[in-house]
This record gives structure tokens, C-alpha cells and sequence, in this order.
């Protein structure tokens, strides 16, 4: 060894710690950035090794897609960094605005993406039969049998337990194969003043503005819904702000409770139960459209039949197509009409293609001008997929409108044919995808039918004036079956998207409920503003893997980097808005279940 | 001068059909469709939803349709709102964005030509240093910076205006002063530059032979300013109004959103966020087609102010 004078060796040395640290050399060659924090990492370390990536530099390039928001970015900035520490590998964080976001999520053009979902009804089966392989909203690619089996048997099952039971070991397969990863459940944050009574924290941050009364109930109450409706059509509506607006308006044969969110009577007196569980027969009251007829039966047939109609394209047609009896058989029926219309139009060169599909889609109905495309065929691939097909239309179920299982037994009782038991029908039954809809208005107006000259309702208010980009206020229907209960004259709805332009309002007295604070608020209003209030809600945030690119398809490697994420550290340091960290995609506090979780098998995580 | 007007609208016309063109074009590339939602539904309903709206057929078929139709003066339906039409949807913002305009264009004129002619009048002297120093102040501060700011003043500080809101009548003071801070946040860059064009118009006239041989004929200083110089001085001012008033109604989208004003710019944002083609296409059509008439109006106002200039 060549003895060096003190200083070139102090030269040396800084210099190899300069190179270690510069950028080109950080990425790890043998040994991991530093010690694991503890035993998760130390797994998560193992499984991204097994998964084949013993160096980072092995490992390819990765993109983590989100939505543009503050929010998210902190959150997947946060994650960047934790699986740069624990694991050594790098991530590229992508933001895109919200459509092309979704366009990406959607056909499957993604790696590693952001997501959130909010439970539909109080129950973990909202949760857990996104991810079965019909699923339209999975989004992951993922598919397994054995999860969907149990699913599905879950779904027959009449005895709520053992239906949990079955669910909970559904949930955890999805836990085993990790498709996506839970960061963490989300918290209302919302604002309203104390003079406001008869808004309650309850965890589907809905408020049903019935019992809501400002004061005497004489100044308008005014209410921040965060964005413009698109539509109030309650078949076509999508998201929360038509939400909180068409509680108002209409209502369904059940009514949320506006603290438990246990279903109440509404437009149904009282009903009966099948000994199979699987016909509920309801009983309307006496109530009135705001044009004066009375609502029936016929009215929630047609409301039903329109939600799954397939030409309207609901977004929201799965909550009803799935439950009732011959619901998805009829919606597939349908669609396929148009499938086959479309195959007819492509050109020869596009139909092998498109054949390949074909077999899925259609129906007995359609068996008839099948046969009529498969004579006719030259090209040998596609005949052979057309002949498929053929064979396998007599196979499928195919079914009338008539046949979905809704009914009016006569004009003021509604029979309800279901699928299989579906323990928390009377939840779906207060859903807005389950409203009664005013035949004459829609077939009068058509698309105009909900503009405030035109639209009929039956809820404890009725619309007075809808200005776009502004406001919507409605009045108290005094023709609404249960009017004497309604104190509140009238509401004001807001449609203001800006969070911090809402926050001034509120802080302004111009607004008496906003939904949502500026981030940069929430630790201040936390420490005790009698007006902010927080639950916990049923809203999981998760990271989703497109399991059909590399190298997500292989489930070691989606463990490991689900492992790698130090959740206590995300929800305490970076969101602050006291959100919990999730290892399960079913959130807490649903009744009677447990999520089963994931953690690292040789400790807790 | 028939004839420059003739030649001006026709030249006008071609410009909004190149216009139109390009940003049907544009809008329809851009990635993402009216219809991508949260939740997935069946292929075949998407494809419903775009043959309700005549989104399935062809390309050049559609731009043939849309280009008909706006000759015809029908702006088509709106995705967003369904039901609704996009003449009707824009039509009433467009008139908030315009009193909003009008109410920033006087605004804008009336102080900065104040801060310019004082700044001329005392050149050198300390009111020219104010008037500067407001006017860089002006120009730098961009509104969505100066709108929070005078918020945060005038409502979470001083407590003396609301944070937000249109006035629903223009006869009260209560409901009058709700449009002052975002007319001023709007004004404010404006202000800034007739302040600078004001000065830099004056001070060129006020060293003209006519204005020495008035000022030593005795003539008050007052009406020296306003009465001999301002005319002849504001012609650059003149200029940049036409741009401005175009700048004012088109550019209050950023302003219209902070301040919860029901405008226009509200629609033009939030359509190009839903890909709304129809709203997109009706606010760019708006927005240029005032563009080119500003334009025009400013030609035509040179004529009149200064009978050198011919139109032909």
C-alpha cells in the first residue's frame, strides 16, 4: 500500500463522498440507501428482490399518475420519497388535468395511479365488488376467479354474517394480491355555522336538507354545494354536488337519517320481506308531484326501467342493473343491440378485431341477424369468432324490460324482484338512482325537463330558479307529504368550486355551509373553530397498479412497495387534517365488520 | 371610409372563420372526451351519449355541421349542462363580463390618466415619482396575486367589503360596491400603462412650439393641461384603449373566479376543464369577435379625433 500524505488523503476521501452523494451514483449498486426503519421495510426489501430487482438500477422507469391538485401532489411527493429511502428506487410523478387523468385511468394507460372511492351505500360490498373482473370501475386490469367467486357467493348469501364473513375473506385475497395499495381514509371537513340546526357529521358526508333549519327558518339557508350540477336529472346525475341538491328535491321510498344513515320511511309507509329475502313488496303513501298527481308505483317502474336503459348511458346504472332480478341481463341485452349495430358498419378489414369481442356481448335476441353476418363473412378469422358467437347467443339469458324485477303491484304498491338478498336494499332504496321520475315531464321536455319551468318533484322543496355558474334556489314544497316537518322556507344552493372563494364567503356570512376548507386552514380550524366539523367518512384513498404492465404484474413487487409506505408518517405530517392510515380498502365503522388488513408478516407494519 | 368599413367587417368575417376553424381543430385533439367520467360504463353507452350529440360521425362532417350552424346563429347544446343550449348559458355571463369590463375600463381611464397628467404636469417632482411607482407597483402586481391581497385588506382586515359577489342592482351602495375590488384588481395593470402612455403623450406635447407660445401669451396652466395639451397628448392613450377594452371583457377570468362573478370567463374555464366543445367554441367566438371590433371602433375613433389620419 502506497502511504498518502494527510492531506491527498483528506482529498480522496471527500472526493469519494462527493461522488457517492452526486446523483449519478446514488442509485444503489449492492447495499440498500441505509438500515430498513423496521421490519415492513426490512420485507418490503426482500420482496423487491425476489421480484428480481436486486439493484435499482435494474429498475425501469416508473410513472405515478395523479389528478392536478395540491393534495395529491404533496401526498405522491411523500410516497416518492419514502420508496426512494426504503427502497432505493425511483419514481416519476405525472400530473394531468382531470379528463385526461381519467382517459388514462380508464384505458388502462397508466402505471402506478391515484385514486379515491366513496362508498355508495354503508356497506363493505361498494368496496369490494369494484374489483371483480365485470366490474366497470376497477381500472386495474386485475382479475382473479377466486375473488369473484367469493364475491358472488357473498352476494347469495342470506345470513348477514356469514354474508360479511364471506365478503371480509373476499377483501382479504385483494390484501394477498394487492392490485392497489390503501394510503389512507379520508375526513369530512366541512364548515357550518351554530345557528344551523339539523346538519349532522355522519360518515357519507351527505345531508339531507329536510330537517335543516337556519334560525326560524325564514332567511334562506345557503349552502355551498362545490360545483356547478351538470344535471339534476336524478338517472343521470354524477357526483356529490347533485347529490346534496336532489336530496332537496326529490325522495325516494326510503330517507337516510341525517345522523345514522339508517334508512327511514319516505315515500314507502311501510313494506314486507320475502321469506327468501329476495321480494320486497312496498307500500306507498299519499303523495303528490309538484304538479298536483299523485306519485306511484309506475312512476319508480319507469324511474327504474330509464336508469338502466342503456341508450340514456347513466353513469351510475350499475346501482340499480346490479341488484335487481334480470337487471344486468337486460342492460347487456340492450347494449349488445347497438354492438352488433356497430360491427355491421365497420369495415371488413376492422371486423376481425371487433369479432373477437363479439361472443361476450351477444344476445339470444340478436341470434337472428348473427346468423345473417355469418353467412355472408369471407374472412376465415372473423367467421370463425361470428360462429362463436352464434353458438353462444342461445346460451345467454336474454330479457324484456319487463322482466327486470320491478313492478307495480297496483298504483300504490311496488313489488321489488332482487338478484339475490341484498341485506341493505333499503339503503340502495333511498339512493338517488332509485327515485321515482315524472313520466310526463320527461316525455314533454325531454332534455329540458329539468329546468325550473319544467321540472316536477316530489321532495320537501321544489325549485324556483336555476342561474348557471351561480346559484339554484329552491323553495318549501307545501304539496311535499310530510310539509309540517319542514321549518326551513328556503335554500340556497352555491356553486362555487373555488375552496378558498367558498371559505371567504363562509367567513363573509354569505354562505352558511361550505363542504370542503383550504388546506392551509385545517390545522388552525382543527385547534377548535366551533364551526368546523371532521368524521371519518367512507372515502378510501389508494394507489392502483395497472396489473398488466410490467413489472406491476407481479404481486411481490406491489407488496413491497405497499410496504414501503410509512402511512402513520403520511396522515400525521403531510395531510394533518387527522385522516387515518388505511391497510384495508373497506373503511372502518361499517356495522358487524372487520376489514381483514395487510401488514408485514414478520411484524407489525 | 364605406368602403375601409366594408373591407374592416370582411377581413373580420375571414378572421373568425380562420379562428373558429383552428380551435374546433385544436379542441377536438385534445386528449379526453366530454363524456370520460369517474365511473366506467359499457363502450356502447359512451358511444350513445356521443350520438346524441352527433360526436360519433366523422370529423370534417361535424366541422361542417358546427361551422353551419354558427351562420345560421346556432351556437349548438352544451355536454356540461345538459339540456341546456350554449347561447343560453353564455349569453347572460357574457353581459356580467362586460358591465365588469365597463365599470374597469372607466375606471382604469379616469386614474390613470390623472396619475399621467400629473406625473407630466410635475415632471421630475414628487407627484411623477408617485405616479411611477404606482404604475411599476401596477404593472407587476399580476390579479390573481392583487385580488387575494385586496381582499384580505379590505375584508379580512378592515372589514369594509364583502370577499365576494355581483351586485343584483346597480342603484344601492350596498350592492354597488361589491363590484369595486374586482373592478379595481382588473383595472389595476391598466391603470398602470395609460398612467405611463399619459405621461410620455403629454410631456411630448407640453415641449411643442404652440404650447410655449401659449404658456407666453399667458395662458393658466390648468387650461394649458387639459385644454391645449390633453388633446393632442392622449392619442397614444387613444391607441391602447381599443386593445384594452377587449383585454378587459376577455381577461376578467381570472378575476371572475376568485370573486365568484357569474361571467363569462367562469364559463370559458370550466367548459375547457369538461371539454364542453360547444362553450368553448361560443366563448372563443365571443372573445374574437370583440377583439376585431375593438379594433375597428379605435380605427374609426382615430379619424374623428385627428382629421390627418384618413381612412380609406
Amino acid at each position: 500500500m502506497i502511504p498518502m500524505p494527510p492531506t491527498s488523503r483528506a482529498l480522496f476521501l471527500s472526493l469519494a463522498l462527493l461522488l457517492a452523494a452526486s446523483p449519478g451514483c446514488s442509485k444503489r449498486k449492492t447495499a440498500w440507501p441505509g438500515p430498513a426503519a423496521n421490519a415492513a421495510v426490512e420485507e418490503a426489501r426482500k420482496l423487491l428482490t425476489e421480484a428480481g430487482f436486486e439493484f435499482a438500477n435494474d429498475f425501469p422507469e416508473v410513472e405515478l399518475l395523479y389528478n392536478t391538485n395540491e393534495g395529491h401532489k404533496k401526498i405522491a411527493a411523500a410516497v416518492q420519497e419514502m420508496w426512494r429511502k426504503n427502497l432505493g428506487i425511483e419514481v416519476k410523478l405525472r400530473n394531468t388535468e382531470w379528463k385526461v387523468y381519467l382517459e388514462k385511468l380508464t384505458k388502462l394507460d397508466y402505471q402506478v395511479a391515484r385514486r379515491g372511492w366513496i362508498g355508495d351505500y354503508p356497506d363493505p360490498n361498494t368496496f369490494v365488488d369494484l374489483f371483480t373482473s365485470q366490474s366497470g370501475n376497477s381500472n386495474t386490469g386485475w382479475s382473479n376467479a377466486a375473488f369473484d367467486a367469493k364475491v358472488e357467493e357473498a352476494r347469495r348469501t342470506r345470513d348477514p354474517k356469514a354474508r360479511l364473513e364471506l365478503l371480509g375473506k373476499a377483501e382479504a385475497m385483494l390484501m394477498e394480491d394487492l392490485p392497489i395499495i390503501p394510503l389512507y381514509f379520508y375526513v369530512s371537513q366541512s364548515m357550518w355555522r351554530s345557528e344551523v340546526k339539523g346538519l349532522h357529521d355522519n360518515h357519507l358526508n351527505v345531508h339531507p336538507i329536510k330537517d335543516v333549519v337556519l334560525g326560524d327558518g325564514t332567511k334562506p339557508f345557503v349552502m355551498n354545494v362545490g360545483a356547478e350540477p351538470q344535471t339534476l336529472d336524478p338517472n343521470l346525475q354524477r357526483g356529490q354536488p347533485e347529490h346534496r341538491i336532489n336530496i332537496a328535491l326529490f325522495e325516494g321510498l326510503t330517507a337516510y337519517h341525517p345522523k345514522t344513515l339508517e334508512p327511514q320511511p319516505a315515500l314507502a309507509e311501510r313494506w314486507t320481506l320475502s321469506e327468501d329475502s329476495k321480494t320486497w313488496t312496498f307500500h306507498l303513501r299519499d303523495a303528490k308531484w309538484t304538479n298536483g298527481r299523485a306519485v306511484t308505483a309506475h312512476d319508480f317502474v319507469y324511474g327504474w326501467r330509464r336508469q338502466i336503459n342503456p341508450a340514456l348511458g347513466s353513469d351510475y346504472a350499475h346501482i340499480v342493473m346490479d341488484f335487481l332480478k334480470n337487471g344486468k341481463a337486460y342492460y347487456d341485452g340492450a347494449a349488445a343491440d347497438g354492438t352488433l349495430t356497430e360491427f355491421e358498419k365497420l369495415a371488413p378489414e376492422k371486423r376481425q378485431e371487433a369479432a373477437r369481442d363479439l361472443p361476450a356481448q351477444v344476445q339470444a335476441r340478436h341470434a337472428a341477424r348473427l346468423k345473417t353476418l355469418h353467412e355472408s363473412e369471407t374472412d376465415a378469422a372473423t367467421k370463425a369468432s361470428l360462429a362463436r358467437a352464434l353458438e353462444e347467443a342461445p346460451k345467454r339469458k336474454d330479457v324484456p324490460v319487463e322482466e327486470v324485477g320491478v313492478r307495480a303491484v297496483d298504483d300504490r304498491t311496488l313489488g321489488v324482484d332482487l338478484e339475490s338478498p341484498t341485506p341493505f336494499f333499503l339503503h340502495l332504496a333511498a339512493f338517488f338512482t332509485y327515485f321515482p321520475i315524472p313520466r310526463e315531464a320527461v316525455e314533454k321536455h325531454g332534455d329540458k325537463w329539468t329546468r325550473p319551468e319544467n321540472i316536477v318533484t316530489n321532495g320537501p322543496f321544489r325549485l324556483k330558479e336555476w342561474v348557471p355558474q351561480s346559484h339554484l334556489l329552491a323553495e318549501r314544497n307545501p304539496a311535499y307529504w310530510d310539509a309540517a316537518q319542514v321549518r326551513q322556507q328556503q335554500v340556497r344552493f352555491l356553486t362555487q368550486d373555488n375552496v378558498n372563494t367558498a371559505y371567504n364567503m363562509f367567513r363573509a356570512g354569505q354562505c352558511d355551509y361550505i363542504d370542503t376548507v383550504p388546506l392551509e386552514f385545517v390545522d388552525k380550524l382543527r385547534g377548535g373553530d366551533p364551526d368546523f366539523h371532521s368524521a371519518p367518512i367512507l372515502n378510501t384513498y389508494f394507489y392502483s397498479f395497472n396489473v398488466k404492465s410490467k413489472p406491476f404484474d407481479d404481486a411481490r413487487l406491489r407488496r413491497s412497495l405497499a410496504l414501503a409506505i410509512d402511512r402513520e408518517t403520511l396522515c400525521i405530517h403531510v395531510l394533518r387534517g387527522g385522516q387515518k392510515p388505511a391497510y384495508s380498502m373497506v373503511p372502518p365503522g361499517l356495522e358487524g365488520y372487520t376489514s381483514p388488513t395487510f401488514t408485514s408478516k414478520t411484524g407489525s407494519p | 371610409m364605406l368602403v375601409f368599413l366594408a373591407r374592416r367587417l370582411l377581413a373580420g368575417v375571414l378572421t373568425l372563420f380562420a379562428i373558429s376553424t383552428l380551435s374546433f381543430f385544436i379542441v377536438r385533439f385534445a386528449p379526453g372526451s366530454p363524456f370520460s367520467s369517474e365511473r366506467g360504463t359499457n363502450a356502447e353507452v359512451r358511444r350513445n351519449e356521443e350520438r346524441l350529440y352527433g360526436y360519433d360521425r366523422p370529423l370534417p362532417e361535424q366541422y361542417a355541421r358546427n361551422i353551419l350552424g354558427y351562420l345560421c346563429g346556432n351556437l349548438g347544446p352544451s355536454t356540461s349542462h345538459r339540456g341546456r343550449d350554449v347561447a343560453e348559458l353564455i349569453l347572460p355571463s357574457f353581459g356580467v363580463s362586460v358591465k365588469l369590463g365597463a365599470v374597469s375600463f372607466v375606471l382604469a381611464l379616469a386614474s390613470g390618466l390623472l396619475l399621467g397628467i400629473l406625473a407630466s404636469a410635475r415632471q421630475n417632482a414628487w407627484p411623477d415619482h408617485v405616479a411611477s411607482s404606482v404604475a411599476t407597483l401596477g404593472i407587476c402586481l399580476p390579479n390573481f396575486l392583487l385580488g387575494p391581497l385586496l381582499v384580505m385588506v379590505f375584508f379580512t382586515w378592515l372589514g369594509w367589503l364583502e370577499p365576494t359577489g355581483w351586485p343584483q342592482g346597480w342603484t344601492s351602495w350596498t350592492e354597488l360596491k361589491k363590484v369595486l375590488l374586482p373592478a379595481v384588481t382588473l383595472s389595476c395593470v391598466h391603470m398602470a400603462y395609460i398612467s405611463r402612455l399619459g405621461r410620455a403623450g403629454m410631456l411630448d406635447v407640453l415641449h411643442k412650439d404652440f404650447i410655449r407660445t401659449a404658456r407666453a401669451k399667458g395662458v393658466a396652466e390648468p387650461a394649458l393641461l387639459l385644454k391645449h395639451a390633453l388633446k393632442n397628448g392622449i392619442t397614444p392613450v387613444l391607441t391602447y384603449t381599443g386593445p384594452m377594452a377587449a383585454y378587459l371583457v376577455t381577461g376578467s377570468i381570472v378575476v371572475e373566479k376568485i370573486f365568484a362573478i357569474p361571467g363569462m370567463g367562469t364559463h370559458f374555464i370550466a367548459s375547457a376543464i369538461n371539454r364542453d366543445y360547444g362553450i368553448i367554441m361560443g366563448c372563443v367566438l365571443v372573445y374574437s369577435t370583440l377583439v376585431i371590433l375593438f379594433n375597428l371602433a379605435v380605427d374609426l375613433l382615430y379619424a374623428v379625433m385627428d382629421p390627418r389620419v384618413r381612412v380609406t
